[in-house]
């Protein structure tokens, strides 16, 4: 506060310069957040929006302004098919993710006692391990001489190594699921271990089974953490391009790799700001009905 | 209240026995007692032992709550009562010995299928739940139409006067309200049991005061059995029927609270409820007796050479009228404590410090006072230690 020599005498309201120097120090406070805001959110959108606006003329970018590359993006059936696959991949694994991480939080949470962290790291520690690895994994495990071959041919199964395990949607699906359980699982573990053990006992005391004392109370105050986890997946799924790159083929395919080539080969870099910003504005729409369900009037003691 | 109720029966009657005369119907409120009572719950040499510990929580544990009653069980922090109340919620099994609810074995059934209900310590209100949801809780559970629950919550919660309050969510009440609603959410399905959790710890003391004439009313008006665990000894004084104090995992004494006052039957008793001297005695000839260098007469021929006595303050007479009792000394005052509606005097008598309330009568340090008091008043009780908060006197 003010405590300059002018306001010795206490005044019920600051004086014009005390009130200007207090909102310069929350702006000063805030400036680290603002700056970050503004280099890496902000700037960036914007960029990608105006060149999204523009026009590439085979390589050569015109700026003048139209939407031609929107147009031509929802007129174009390909565009439609791979926005339509990618959302219902991502939707696809993250929901996946979800239903395989929510139980398993549920049972370290409520079942392992004072060994539920060491569970619970047990679950994240493949983050620990680069991405690229992480994806490379499955295709050493569903390749033709892969690891999944290599056991059915042993066991008899099959007699000869058989290609439909790699390069496909549910591929992609399988491993985006596995690379997105840690983030639904680390949200959804936090939810659940901050509801208190005596909500349970004073919902099995008023006669409720643990079936619906799942369903009446663990559920609705942990399905705001489930839906934050939720939306961690999604938005890393919808816009991944690696793991369609390494184990999807053709028919495993996204939105984001047609980004990277439009960037990269296709040197069309407005038609892929283009895609860019379709993808941005579908994440967010999904997130914001995702959000609905994070909303939770409670406070837990 | 019960004074026929047998005293300090320390091994109270096993369930067992009781419970083949459950068809006897009991008026709400016990008024007597042949020992034939119903038990309501019953607990049969039940232990606890909590893995990893040494020592049991709660060791051969033996009651018999009769219907209609106010029962508390009393003890400091680590006695073993929550424990206890835990295992009749069915929250813990037993490690070996058994519950019983209304004579039937209960060991193994889970809590939501006992017909008792639980008011927590922090209250454990559902946070997402509007208030007549947390209430109406075990209605629904239970399948009541809606219409019924509707009307069910509005009476409970007007008889805890939380009417107007049902559309809050439990973090925009305060917690004298909270209390409230977590009562009338345990008593909405009229259980045969109410277990409560030392519900008064986290108020303050006026708050404490108004909820324990609440309660005491509640009980009395609904006639469910009350289980009430406390550390607060007075609240358990003034409220209950009988008192069970806990100490190590161990019952010391059961009995109605006056009995449990006036004749502790243990050194912790003695120590816990109120305050009092415990005087360390050695017999001499006939009724007599010294603690220290200090003469005293006592009401009966001690059994044991070395024995425990309790005395408690307000039983030592201070003055002249002191002189015509057969314990009868003149004490050095060393200590005065100054509490307002009284004094209390650490006073010596030949090296033995007794603790004495002197009323309204002024002394100081140093003053010479007559004290005396009755051979009856000098109780003889079996030493189990003291409790450690209470101040070294003897």
């Amino acid at each position: 506060m003010a405590t300059a020599a002018g306001t010795r005498v206490a005044a019920p309201t600051p004086s014009i310069p005390a009130r200007l120097r207090r909102s310069t120090g929350r702006f000063v406070a805030l400036s680290p957040a603002l700056v970050w805001i503004v280099v890496l959110v902000l700037l960036p959108n914007i960029f990608l929006i105006t060149y999204s606006l523009w026009k590439s003329d085979v390589g050569t970018i015109t700026h003048t302004w139209n939407v031609d590359n929107y147009r031509d993006l929802f007129g174009s059936e390909i565009f439609q098919t791979l926005l339509k696959r990618t959302l219902i991949i991502a939707l696809a694994s993250t929901t996946l993710a979800a239903v395989i991480a929510y139980p398993l939080a549920y049972v370290i949470v409520t079942k392992f006692g004072r060994y539920k962290t060491i569970a619970a790291l047990l679950i994240i520690i493949p983050l620990w391990v680069s991405y690229l690895m992480r994806v490379f994994a499955w295709k050493i495990i569903l390749g033709e001489d892969g690891v999944l071959n290599g056991f059915l041919q042993s066991t008899g199964v099959t007699n000869k190594p058989s290609t439909a395990f790699l390069y496909s949607t549910s591929t992609v699906i399988l491993t985006l699921t596995y690379v997105a359980i840690p983030y639904v699982f680390l949200s959804t573990y936090t939810a659940l271990d901050r509801i208190p053990k005596h909500y349970y006992e004073a919902s099995g005391d008023c006669g409720a089974s643990a079936w619906r004392t799942f369903r009446h109370v663990v559920w609705p105050l942990s399905r705001p953490g489930v839906a934050v986890g939720f939306g961690i997946g999604f938005v890393l799924t919808f816009g991944d391009y690696v793991t369609p790159a390494m184990v999807g083929g053709l028919k495993g395919t996204m939105l984001g790799s047609i980004v990277l080539q439009q960037f990269g080969t296709a040197n069309n870099w407005p038609q892929g700001a283009a895609i860019g910003v379709t993808i941005v504005a579908a994440g967010l729409l999904v997130l914001a009905i995702v959000s609905l369900f994070t909303r939770l009037e409670a406070q837990i003691e | 209240m019960n004074r026929s109720i047998e005293g300090d029966n320390m091994q109270p009657t096993a369930a067992t026995q009781t419970s083949d005369a459950a068809e006897a119907t009991r008026p709400a409120v016990v008024t007597d007692d042949d020992g034939t009572a119903p038990a309501v719950v019953a607990m049969s040499d039940a232990s606890k032992l909590y893995p990893g510990a040494e020592v049991p929580a709660v060791a051969d544990m033996n009651l018999s709550i009769r219907e209609g009653e106010f029962f508390s069980i009393l003890g400091s922090s680590g006695s073993g009562k929550t424990t206890t109340l835990r295992m009749i919620a069915g929250f813990e099994k037993p490690t070996t010995g058994c519950v019983l609810l209304d004579g039937a074995d209960v060991t193994d059934v889970p809590p939501y299928r006992r017909d008792v209900n639980t008011v927590f310590q922090n209250y454990a209100l559902f946070p997402h739940m509007k208030v007549h949801a947390n209430v109406g809780y075990p209605l629904k559970m239970r399948g009541t139409p809606k219409r019924e629950i509707e009307q069910r919550v509005g009476e409970a919660l007007e008889r805890v006067s939380m009417t107007g309050y049902e559309k809050r969510l439990p973090h925009q009440l305060s917690g004298g309200q909270r209390q409230r609603v977590a009562l009338a959410r345990a008593l909405i399905g009229r259980p045969r049991l109410l277990l409560l959790d030392e519900p008064l710890g986290a108020l303050d003391l006026k708050l404490r005061e108004s909820m324990l004439l609440v309660l005491k009313h509640l009980q009395r008006d609904v006639g469910i059995t009350f289980v009430y665990v406390t550390h607060d000894q007075s609240e358990a004084l003034a409220m209950s029927d009988r008192l069970a104090v806990m100490n190590n995992g161990r019952v010391e004494q059961l009995a109605p609270p006056r009995d449990v006052y006036e004749h502790p039957a243990t050194s912790f008793v003695a120590g816990f409820i109120g305050k009092t001297n415990l005087l360390e005695c050695e017999r001499r000839a006939g009724q007599g007796a010294v603690a220290g260098a200090m003469p005293l007469t006592l009401s009966a021929e001690p059994a044991e050479t070395h024995f425990t006595v309790s005395l408690r303050p307000e039983s030592i007479v201070v003055g002249e009228d002191s002189r015509a009792l057969s314990n009868h000394h003149v004490a050095q005052v060393a200590d005065v404590l100054f509490l307002g509606h009284e004094r209390e005097v650490i006073a010596d008598v030949q090296g033995q410090r007794l603790l004495v309330r002197t009323g309204g009568l002024s002394v100081g340090p140093g003053d010479s006072i007559e004290v005396g008091w009755a051979p009856e008043d000098a109780v003889v009780v079996k030493e189990t230690g003291t409790w450690q908060q209470q101040p070294a006197l003897a």
